[in-house]
């Protein structure tokens, strides 16, 4: 070491920074020598520089490695069994990350179309399960002719029915063959059930047409909601059979 | 097991992955870093079953992803941030599940296995050894950082400094404040 360099002396704070280390032993020889040559001009870190080494000769002697090595022995063993351990459930895993919430909404959305098969449950006449189509109001999905000439009175045939039901306004064709039936009250009844099976019904565009109290037309609609397909087949046999 | 060690270098270690055995690179791996990440977890977490189970997980994480490592920072300044951010995880649900339970396990930290002393100078290091731990932890954390790794891990300030985000200065100032600290709990102990 030259004498430049054993003369550079340091400063306060570089001395404070390098105390440590110097207590330690981690300087180099170099730098030591030079913290060396500058430490008596400043006594408060000769002092600080005793007590720090007399307070730290015991941990000085204390071996902290030997816990770790004693609790990380077969450590790499441990994480190459974790590891492949993770590899081999790792299939499993996305299985159940992406399957189960897949089934789930399969599920739901199978509730639902079933639950809305409910609402329209299938008609039976004559013998024959029609599946009732909202979309597709048309009488003609449940009722044969004469059956409809039989519901909906002399006033009305199947024709007029069926162009009635092919204009896409529901609302409108519901009041026009009210207008085309009878003053007959068991036709507006007949008419309002069979229009229960329709998509879009408007119950206003009856309600306001049939002159009676609300108890009356909820009693007929609760009765003809009861109604099943072989009390509907009774019903038109006695319609037929009926004299006027 | 030669060819073992002739994997020393981070370089080798991340080439041994892509190219070659990984679970002979994830030996090697561990092997090296084993005390420096068991260490820093034990210092968060302050519980051996605890540290153990974490520095796995370090490890795990760091093989599932050590081929998108850049080499921009060492393997071991990549390693403590994975371990701090294990550490802290860790740490946040402890918390969170300790209000429903009153069990407390601090003991265990101090279980110090036994030396080639004689069993009262083991019991007294023992004893010095969770005085000393003790004390440690009660630094604020990153002149305990600094502390351990530049006491315990002899890293070199400018490796410190990147790990810690903190300047060469900023961290020989802390180095410096932990001593003192230190010396002054140990002198209260006596």
């Amino acid at each position: 070491m030259n004498n430049n360099e054993l003369n550079k002396k340091l400063s306060y704070k570089q001395m404070q920074e390098s105390l440590p280390d110097y207590v330690f032993g981690r300087l180099s020889p170099e730098e030591q020598a030079v913290f060396e040559s500058s430490l008596p001009a400043f006594p408060d870190l000769q002092d600080e520089v005793s007590q720090v080494r007399e307070v730290f000769s015991k941990v000085e002697t204390m071996d902290f490695d030997r816990v770790i090595e004693a609790k990380t022995r077969n450590l790499s063993v441990r994480v190459n069994d974790r590891l492949n351990k993770r590899k081999k459930a790792g299939a499993y895993a996305w299985s159940m990350k992406y399957a189960v919430p897949t089934v789930a909404v399969v599920i739901l959305f199978a509730y639902m179309f079933i639950n809305k098969n409910e609402i329209n449950p299938p008609q039976k006449i004559h013998g024959q399960i029609t599946e009732s189509d909202p979309n597709s109001a048309n009488p003609l999905n449940y009722l044969s002719k004469a059956d409809a000439e039989l519901i909906f009175g002399d006033g009305i045939n199947l024709d007029d029915l069926h162009s009635l039901y092919s204009n896409n306004s529901m609302g409108n064709s519901l009041n026009d063959i009210v207008t085309l039936v009878s003053d007959d009250d068991k036709a507006i009844d007949n008419i309002y059930y069979e229009s229960l099976q329709l998509k879009n019904f408007k119950s206003n565009d009856l309600n306001s047409l049939y002159n009676t109290d609300g108890n009356s037309m909820n009693g007929i609609y609760n009765e003809l909601e009861k109604l099943d397909e072989s009390e509907i087949q009774s019903l038109i046999e006695d319609v037929k059979n009926a004299r006027i | 097991m030669s060819y073992i060690l002739a994997l020393e270098k981070d370089s080798d270690i991340v080439n041994e992955f892509i190219y070659g055995d990984t679970e002979l690179a994830a030996t090697v791996f561990v092997r090296k870093y084993q005390k420096f990440v068991y260490s820093t977890t034990l210092r968060f977490v302050q519980n051996y079953e605890d540290a153990d189970d974490i520095a796995q997980e370090v490890f795990i994480k760091a093989i599932e992803n050590i081929k998108k490592f850049r080499s921009e920072s060492s393997l071991r300044t990549w390693l403590y941030r994975i371990t701090t951010n294990q550490c802290t995880n860790f740490t946040r649900k402890k918390r969170f599940f300790s209000f429903f339970s009153k069990d407390s396990d601090n003991d265990e930290y101090f279980d110090i296995p036994a030396s080639d002393y004689t069993p009262h100078q083991t019991i007294e290091n023992k004893e010095f050894e969770a005085r000393f731990q003790k004390m440690l932890s009660q630094l604020p954390e990153k002149q305990r950082e600094t502390f351990a790794l530049r006491y315990f891990d002899e890293m070199p300030y400018e490796e410190i400094s990147k790990m810690l985000g903190t300047s060469v200065g900023g961290l020989k100032a802390n180095y410096f404040q932990a001593v003192q600290k230190l010396a002054l709990l140990l002198k209260k102990e006596g």
